[in-house]
């Protein structure tokens, strides 16, 4: 077949697709918000751009080129459509139709710049993505988001007749990152029905990338029609080296062997590939590809592993937290300079406050960044946790984890280790059922626990979700009954039974096993959790499952915090959590209503006179302020004297002497060398409750 | 592509020489080479080190022509210049360490040699 050939087939392509495209954007003109049809538009223009660069037709790929782009952006909400735009993309298609006539007219008339150059302006210059610059390996191997996709590849037969080069395909593929290729031939016909032209290859591609299944997919967005693309993530680096996968793992996740065969040749004494090629179970090519992929994950690691070694240093933690005091020390001394400079009124003062209170700023972000740690490495202890417990009691249990790369400060995670041990110990003693029970209840054997954390705000989710039986809301009841933690006759919500289980001494387990079922466990995650600063919420649904959710700050330093005013004294609230303040009138609002429930934009919210709450005897002025604050989706009010403003707070404990000062978590020394004492939030909003 | 085509006095052995690019321009006429000689009564070396460039349609063609002797019980191996072409082929995955179950003279097209 000749490149005229395929520069026929190509040309006959071109033009089916302008007037596909020419229809697309006659019909965006009526409805320019239709996302689909820009979609429509993108594919069109990117097939022309991508097979016209591959048989020649550059001119057409130049010309092309911004359009693109600006349909890309356009297609990511970044850019509207326009009137001059889609005049534009109908002149273009005119011109690429006399390109197809005439391969060697270039992209340089009067009108292809004008095109080039509006499509430039409007922002198709932004071809960075499409460049696609060499991989810089260690870069590649210490970036964020780092995974392991495994791609299987199988073209139309007739792919080449096509006009696609299925190779260059293969190699785009694996320059987005660390690659392996396996072209798999097991299908090749013999010589006397081979047609030459075809494609009889599939391809197996193992990829490491920091790129996401769309940007591979994108590589195969003119041949996804005629082809079978399969993507699947085989590592996303948050499990340890013990989680590598075994030959019969990995054929068997592909679907290459079936369990029962797998199960089959586990006692021979050979290697298991071996005897699947020898018994004929698998090919010679299947097994090449699945050892070619064990290699590369295995390779990957440890390149990965001497990468980030190399890339960084090791540091004793006491040094970090001794950097993190001195970056408090010097917040608060910023602080103060701020406030001399305001006072004194001196111009320059105040241009040198204002300079020393960014670079604080930009200090105590990085320092504070310094101390963040992907939450994965907590996360990989737990598999080998989950393993041996699920076989200690006899049950099948597979622990996914998500969000691995969320970071968290260091002493939060240090702290986190024993609540989540506690939590995922009795998600398998509790939680999950035997396979037998879980096959009665028509589940599948093997029950599944998932970690996952998420960024949300200032603070860190972290869950801890099974599909196992979930809690006996009756059982939790009669228990807390007999014991006498709550009165006979009483009749509680959900929630109100869920929370039983953190009181000292609870559990429901019949029997005490070495996993759980002591009753120490749930009184003191909760006291670990709220030492965090965080909070814990359980949900619950008979027969289905349990979800237990963390929520945890951010960090344990320095916090962002809104300073208030009491009887001359100050008191810091979290700012993480403040929703709005409103100006409050005690004497008007005592005439409305005898309640301490406030009216917010038609919404009922009760409320807390910190005053009488930290018995401060002074008089209250006539007009107060009212912080609305947000904890478990339930706004309440806390009146107080007078807003000052939001504060960088750095966080001191209260010293033992004060250590059972309820309701007060720590405080922070002003710029002016007065203390703020800081509100435990949580407490005060916990004995409302 | 060049053809030259020797074969060995005794008419045991045919050695076909290659060179220029074996591209999918050339695949039919490679094919119908090949096919000849698959039903030749010799086994069949092919000398690729005068080749340029290669791209899939080659290492199909290798591969089939390849499984086609050895079902006939003949041998059919790349000589002199295999594992520089076997160097561009990985690129795109036709590259191999062990050949495959019908390999039975151990002479897999896109097997290194050591």
């Amino acid at each position: 077949m000749s490149t005229d050939v395929h520069q026929d087939v190509f040309i006959q392509e071109a033009t089916e697709l302008l007037q596909e495209l020419e229809q697309s954007l006659l019909e965006l003109e009526d409805n320019s918000e239709d996302m689909e049809l820009v979609a429509r538009v993108f594919r069109a223009m990117h097939t022309i751009k991508g097979s016209g660069a591959m048989f020649g037709f550059e001119n057409i790929a130049a010309l092309v080129h911004s359009i693109e782009t600006s349909y890309d952006l356009v297609r990511n909400g970044k850019l509207g459509i326009t009137k001059p735009m889609l005049d534009y993309s109908l002149k273009a298609c005119d011109i690429i139709k006399e390109m197809l006539t005439d391969p060697s007219m270039k992209a340089d008339s009067p009108l292809a710049l004008k095109i080039s150059a509006f499509f430039t302006e409007t922002g198709g210059q932004a071809p960075v993505k499409k460049q696609r610059e060499p991989v810089n390996k260690e870069e590649l191997l210490t970036s964020q988001n780092l995974t392991t996709f495994r791609i299987t590849f199988k073209p139309s037969a007739d792919i080449l007749l096509f006009g696609s080069n299925p190779e260059l395909l293969v190699k785009e593929v694996a320059s987005l990152g660390e690659a392996s290729v396996s072209a798999l031939t097991t299908d090749m016909p013999l010589l006397d029905s081979m047609e030459p032209e075809k494609c009889y290859t599939y391809w197996e591609i193992i990829l490491t990338t920091n790129k996401t299944e769309n940007d591979i997919r994108d590589v195969f967005i003119f041949v996804q029609d005629e082809s079978e693309i399969n993507i699947s993530v085989i590592d996303d680096f948050t499990g340890g080296s013990d989680s590598l996968k075994k030959i019969g793992e990995i054929l068997l996740e592909k679907g290459d062997i079936s369990h029962e065969e797998l199960t089959s040749l586990m006692d021979s004494r050979k290697l298991i590939g071996e005897v699947m090629v020898e018994k004929g179970i698998v090919s010679q090519d299947a097994l090449d590809a699945a050892l070619k992929e064990q290699q590369h994950v295995r390779n990957v690691r440890e390149q990965k592993a001497a990468a980030e070694n190399i890339s960084s240093v090791r540091v004793p933690s006491e040094k970090l937290d001794f950097l993190v005091d001195l970056v408090g020390e010097l917040v608060t001394v910023q602080a103060r300079l701020s406030q001399i400079a305001v006072k004194e009124n001196n111009q320059e003062m105040l241009k040198v406050a204002e300079e020393v209170e960014r670079l604080v700023w930009e200090l105590r972000d990085n320092t504070m960044s310094i101390r963040m740690l992907e939450i994965g490495s907590t996360f990989s202890k737990f598999k080998r946790l989950v393993r041996d417990l699920s076989a200690e009691l006899g049950k099948e249990i597979e622990l996914v984890t998500h969000g691995g790369e969320t970071e968290i400060d260091k002493t939060v995670i240090e702290k986190l280790g024993d609540p989540l041990v506690h939590l995922i110990r009795n998600s398998i003693d509790h939680g999950i059922e035997t396979p037998q029970e879980r096959v009665a209840a028509g589940k599948d054997h093997k029950g599944h626990i998932t970690l996952s954390a998420t960024h949300s705000g200032g603070s860190v989710l972290i869950e801890i979700a099974d599909d196992g039986n979930g809690i006996n809301r009756d059982a939790v009841l009669k228990k807390a009954k007999a014991k006498g933690l709550v009165p006979e006759n009483s009749e509680l919500s959900d929630k109100e039974v869920f929370d039983l289980i953190f009181a000292p001494g609870f559990s429901t387990a019949e029997k005490v096993s070495s996993v759980s079922g002591r009753g120490v466990g749930m009184d003191v995650v909760r006291r670990n959790i709220e030492s965090l600063r965080g909070t814990i919420d359980i949900s619950s649904v008979q027969g289905k499952g349990t979800t237990i959710t963390l929520k945890l700050p951010l960090t344990l330093a320095i916090i962002d915090g809104l300073l208030v005013v009491i009887g001359g004294q100050f008191f810091i609230i979290p700012l993480s959590i403040v929703n709005e303040c409103i100006e409050f009138n005690e004497a008007a609002h005592k005439s409305s209503s005898g309640r301490r429930i406030i009216m917010v934009r038609n919404e009922l919210i009760p409320y807390v006179h910190l005053r009488s709450f930290f018995d401060i005897r002074e008089e209250a002025p006539e007009i107060q302020q009212i912080v609305i604050i947000e904890i478990e989706k339930r706004r309440i009010g806390f009146v107080v004297d007078n807003v000052v403003g939001d504060h960088q707070t750095v966080i001191k404990s209260l010293g033992k002497a004060f250590r059972d000062i309820e309701c007060i978590s720590g405080a922070t020394v002003l710029g002016d060398g007065s203390v703020a004492l800081i509100v435990d939030v949580q407490k005060i909003y916990t004995g409302i409750e | 592509m060049n053809i030259h085509i020797e074969k060995t006095e005794d008419r045991q052995n045919a050695i076909l020489t290659l060179s220029g690019d074996i591209t999918v321009q050339h695949a039919s006429e490679l094919c119908s080479l090949l096919k000849e000689a698959v039903n030749e009564e010799m086994d069949t070396a092919l000398n690729v080190s005068g080749i340029e460039d290669v791209d899939m349609t080659f290492f199909q063609l290798m591969c089939s022509a390849h499984r086609s002797f050895t079902a006939k019980g003949k041998q059919f191996i790349l000589s002199t210049g295999k594992n520089g072409l076997l160097k561009k082929g990985a690129a795109t995955g036709f590259v191999r360490h062990k050949g495959c179950s019908r390999d039975k003279f151990g002479t897999c097209t896109m097997v290194m040699e050591s």
